[in-house]
């Protein structure tokens, strides 16, 4: 099993109150297990439905997608999910929170309460077991938003746009962190982000999507050494991929402007 | 706001309170009106008559609770279930929350006569919608993403009725409790001042037809204490068994 997840030419019409949307179109894409890939493009073109859409809970209209050798029709017991807002149940401390999972596949939770502890000490949430999660930073929130998608130990984390919602030091700590858990778990990582920057310095390869309706604009590998060494995001390599990618979108950007299709982005997508 | 400075003002508070009741019974601003003193006079003199009235009422208000109670939340687990009980009930839900409840006690006395039974089922009624309007009214509110993020999980609908639906409403469930709480002293009261032999409602009518205002007064207190300590019981509650949803 090599490539874990497959994008088969998908396309998304959803119905809104102004019509339909055309959130994206014919859009493909492949990442190899054990891969960290993600995907940027304008805000609106579609990352967040195209997520939503391997989740298997908002099916695509075209096209097929695999997980695993699968064909995506429901959630699967493999997949982990991390959404922009940590989306802790409330009435749950935290230790609850990332059982959640657990409760729900019906499993066996003293299997598990080792793992979710190491999970807990390996994001620095030992002792906060308790807590409850309005206690708790949105930095903190997010880190258990993540063991509880890693607490069932899934074999591919889809991530939208995971560290959004948080201040700009927090993220690139939350990077960071990410890419220790990703080095330490292999899992194989679908990253949607409207940062290149965070992009170009989490994965393996940067899918492009041209604004709406979103389709394949560019595939960037990038190649920067791994680990990443400190201060890479300083360093003129990075910066020239960067530049090289956020051209990209502005050229996808100023072409739709050109044929008259560019849609200003007035409506988000999922909520 | 400091703690000193709030507790200062609570205090001003208090006695500017207690200052200006005693002065417009001292100087007549307000008609019969008795003075704090001649009011606890009243009730140590009549303590006997009183706590009788007010364990007569108290049963019958905590009788009516528990049933509305009982009714109201078995009600709001089924509404939160059902998305057809929800649409079927939406109109009368608005309805009758604009639907004053003591407007209905001559017609439960119509219903029932003039017995235990009719005090007791209006009780029952008025607690019951209060709590079963509060559940309807948190249901829609449940947040999406929640159950979202259930759902991404593979849970059935049952899944997320036990571990999304049902904690989510608790807090509003729980708010409708307490109002119903209070409620219930006042829907019992309510209740006594038609026909009653007993109770505090009763001794609230009969004071009335001799004119004694200190007498009244000291009722409304007890009724306001009565209903006070409800409240509390349930605020108490509310915190031991909701700490997640109580604010620092």
């Amino acid at each position: 099993m090599d490539e874990v997840i497959v994008v088969e030419k998908v396309s998304k019409v959803y119905a809104s109150e102004r019509g339909p949307v055309h959130a994206i179109d014919r859009f493909s894409m492949k990442v190899k297990e054990g891969d960290f890939v993600a995907i940027v493009g304008p805000s609106g073109c579609g990352k967040t439905t195209l997520l939503w859409g391997l989740t298997g809970l908002h099916p695509f209209n075209g096209g097929k997608a695999y997980i695993l050798g699968e064909e995506v029709d429901k959630p699967r017991k493999d997949v982990g999910i991390i959404f922009q807002q940590a989306n802790l149940l409330p009435w749950r401390n935290i230790l609850q929170n990332v059982l959640f999972p657990i409760e729900i596949m019906k499993e066996n939770i003293a299997d598990y309460e080792e793992r979710v502890k190491d999970l807990l000490d390996s994001v620095e949430l030992t002792g906060f077991e308790n807590h409850y999660p309005r206690e708790l930073s949105g930095g903190m929130q997010q880190r258990v938003s993540i063991v509880r998608a890693l607490s069932y130990d899934p074999k591919v984390l889809l991530m939208d746009e995971p560290f959004g919602a948080l201040d700009a030091y927090t993220r690139d700590e939350m990077d960071t962190l990410l890419l220790g858990i990703w080095k330490k778990t292999k899992k194989t990582i679908a990253f949607v982000t409207h940062r290149i920057e965070e992009a170009v310095y989490l994965a393996n390869k940067v899918y492009v999507m041209t604004p709406r309706p979103g389709t394949n604009s560019a595939v960037f590998d990038i190649d920067l050494p791994r680990p990443r060494p400190e201060g890479i995001t300083m360093e003129q390599k990075y910066f020239e991929i960067v530049a090289e990618i956020k051209k990209r979108i502005v050229k996808d950007v100023e072409k739709q402007k050109e044929e008259g299709v560019y849609q200003s982005q007035a409506y988000s997508t999922v909520t | 706001m400091t703690r000193v400075r709030s507790l200062l003002l609570i205090a001003f508070s208090l006695l500017s309170f207690v200052f200006l009741w005693n002065v417009s019974s001292y100087f007549k601003l307000i008609p019969y009106f008795p003075g704090m003193p001649s009011v606890f006079r009243v009730i140590l003199k009549n303590y006997e008559f009183l706590a009788s009235a007010a364990v007569v009422t108290t049963r019958r208000a905590m009788l009516g609770l528990s049933l509305g109670l009982l009714a109201g939340v078995t009600g709001a687990l089924f509404l939160a279930w059902s998305s057809v009980a929800n649409a079927v009930l939406d109109p009368y839900i608005s309805l009758t929350k604009s639907t004053p409840s003591m407007a209905l006690i001559p017609v439960f006395i119509l219903w029932f006569g003039l017995v235990e039974t009719a005090r007791i089922a209006f009780v029952a009624v008025a607690c019951f919608f209060v709590v079963f309007v509060s559940a309807a009214e948190a249901i829609p509110n449940v947040p999406k993403v929640y159950q979202w993020s259930a759902s991404t999980l593979g849970a059935s609908k049952g899944d997320i009725y036990r571990s999304v639906v049902l904690a989510s409403i608790l807090p509003h469930l729980f708010g409708g409790i307490r109002n119903a709480a209070t409620l219930s002293f006042a829907a019992a009261v309510a209740s006594e001042f038609i026909g009653a032999q007993d109770g505090l409602g009763y001794a609230l009518i009969h004071f009335g037809i001799n004119y004694r205002l200190d007498k009244m007064i000291a009722v409304v207190a007890i009724i306001t204490l009565l209903a006070a300590v409800a409240d509390l019981t349930i605020n108490i509650l509310r915190r031991t068994f909701l700490r997640w949803a109580v604010e620092k």
